[in-house]
């Protein structure tokens, strides 16, 4: 006969779950804006090896506009400091469900009865 | 038995996990190969295209099996992309360069994903014997065919 699962303990799962969906959110987040960035980057050092002469032109839908060497690093370099502090921002979010998460764990193992694991 | 059951959840988790990655890895492949195929076209595109002569007329596509009549008006340079919606002017042969560093980097990382997907197989094909033999085990001693199923 299966032990009924007190209530208290289902809202802490269903806590727990909807916690590490969050964290899988987060991590897909920061993975796309660390792609983002390793593009910006890319891009600046591509266009670090032209002259201020070069011929350069920013997409915009469907459409390449002309544009100058100075302002697209200007605008690129801009983008990377946006990007920087976005994955900042989300690396903290990212420790603050991490935390959570290991707390509701410890709570549950408690709970449960389950013998907490050695560190390291 | 209790213990044989918590192996095999644990050995079913695992399972499930290498065959998710499995499949990532595979999302991954195809779209490396579409990368690859990408290029290719682009290059060769390039390299025909350094062949003609200024005027020259061409069919661009413009979708639904659809093409405008158009005229090359520079057979010398191209514009390529730097990503970042970042664009430049360069010369055929710079292009082409560009392109070829871009096509070793996709061959790179498609060695390493193909490396992986042989890791992961291996693992799977290693862990499901275990699985399956662990499974018969557990039906034949609860007595209770079909009792411990688990899809493997």
């Amino acid at each position: 006969m299966a032990q009924e699962v007190p209530p208290k303990v289902q809202h802490q799962l269903a806590q727990f779950q909807q916690l590490q969906q969050q964290a899988q959110a987060i991590i897909n987040q920061k993975f796309q804006l660390q792609l983002q960035l390793k593009e910006t980057e890319r891009a600046l050092e591509e266009l670090g090896k032209l002259t201020t002469e070069s011929e350069v032109y920013k997409s915009v839908g469907v459409l390449l506009i002309k544009s100058d060497k100075p302002v697209l690093e200007k605008e690129l370099n801009e983008k990377k400091e946006t990007l920087d502090l976005r994955i900042k921002t989300i690396e903290k979010q990212e420790e603050r469900i991490r935390k959570r998460l290991e707390e509701l764990q410890q709570q549950l193992r408690q709970a449960l009865g389950v013998p907490t694991p050695p560190a390291g | 038995m209790a213990t044989e059951r918590e192996q095999l959840q644990k050995m079913l988790a695992e399972l499930d996990y290498y065959q998710t990655q499995l499949q990532v890895l595979q999302q991954q492949s195809q779209l490396i190969d579409a990368s690859i195929s990408d290029i290719l076209i682009a290059d060769q595109t390039l390299t025909e295209i350094g062949k003609l002569p200024e005027g020259t007329e061409i069919l661009v596509p413009i979708g639904g099996s659809s093409f405008i009549q158009a005229k090359i008006t520079n057979t010398k340079t191209v514009i390529v992309g730097l990503g970042a919606d970042t664009s430049t002017k360069k010369t055929i042969e710079d292009a082409q360069k560009t392109l070829q560093e871009r096509l070793s980097e996709a061959q790179k990382f498609k060695e390493n994903v193909q490396r992986g997907l042989v890791e992961i197989s291996q693992r799977i094909e290693v862990l499901r014997p275990q699985v399956e033999e662990l499974v018969a085990k557990i039906r034949e001693a609860s007595g209770k065919p079909g009792e411990a199923k688990g899809s493997v």
